[in-house]
């Protein structure tokens, strides 16, 4: 799994997403802020976090989640990390 | 977990739960807790609660009450689930009310009545706990251990509540979590 196959999941998982902005998901990259840059309300990092881990088959670790900000390339290394460990 | 930790929860004071000072904690005490399923309140409304409110307690406050239930229910889950005490919890993490969807009110609540808050765990993941809550108010006149006290039940839909029971709030998706203290106090 490459971080573009991550980056691709995560787009499948926000497109589903009512509160994102579908427009603003165009566009988006590893840079990208999901709350800043794609309206995602901050109460919702965990549900998204929670089905990340649904899409790439993995288990994080709270203090792992506990460690993440909004940066998409965050989420992206978490999912990279964890995959290595299985 | 047994019926006797169970008990121990129940039997916990809100204050040692909540990080709140005496005066904003609108918990008097839990009455049934199932790990999987929810938490039971309630609070006597006090005049200091209504003061400047012709003896109505405010439709927030309803939710705050509501809400620290919510958030109890979230510390107790992540204390087990770390299996620390609650004060060992509270030096690594802040329960923290963080949101809420709807709220949808049916009546309104007087000083001295009751309210019983039944909060219905919807999710619990990465710390975080989704709640619904039916608040309740009993009249001045009932005691509510008479019905709450001896709650067998392990479904919370399984409970019947007496007939004096008037439901006043319906409150969706109230948010807690447990916050670990450095992602809070970053300055």
């Amino acid at each position: 799994m490459t971080r573009q196959d991550v980056l691709d999941g995560i787009v499948r998982i926000l497109k589903e997403v009512k509160t994102v902005d579908q427009e603003a998901l165009k566009n988006i990259s590893e840079d990208s802020d999901f709350i800043a840059d794609l309206g995602l309300p901050s109460t919702e990092m965990i549900n998204i976090i929670a089905k990340a881990e649904d899409e790439f088959q993995l288990e994080f670790d709270d203090d792992d989640v506990d460690a993440l900000d909004s940066k998409v390339s965050e989420t992206i290394d978490l999912v990279m990390r964890t995959q290595q460990k299985k | 977990m047994t019926e006797l930790e169970k008990k121990g929860w129940v039997n916990t004071a809100p204050g040692e739960i909540l990080v709140h000072g005496p005066s904003k904690i609108y918990i008097d005490r839990y009455w049934w807790f199932e790990p999987e399923e929810g938490l039971i309140s309630s609070y006597k409304v006090q005049p200091k609660d209504v003061a400047d409110h012709f003896d109505v307690f405010r439709g927030v406050d309803i939710i705050e009450s509501a809400g620290q239930t919510g958030v109890s229910a979230c510390a107790i889950r992540e204390s087990v689930k770390q299996e620390k005490s609650i004060d060992e919890l509270k030096k690594h993490f802040r329960i923290a009310f963080l949101g809420m969807g709807e709220a949808r009110f049916h009546g309104f609540v007087r000083v001295h009545e009751t309210l019983v808050s039944i909060c219905s765990i919807n999710r619990y993941k990465f710390r975080q706990m989704h709640v619904s809550c039916k608040v309740y108010k009993v009249p001045a006149d009932k005691d509510v251990a008479a019905s709450l006290s001896e709650l067998k039940q392990n479904k919370i839909v399984d409970i019947k509540l007496p007939a004096e029971y008037e439901l006043v709030a319906e409150l969706s998706d109230i948010i807690g979590r447990a916050v670990p203290i450095n992602k809070i106090y970053t300055n």
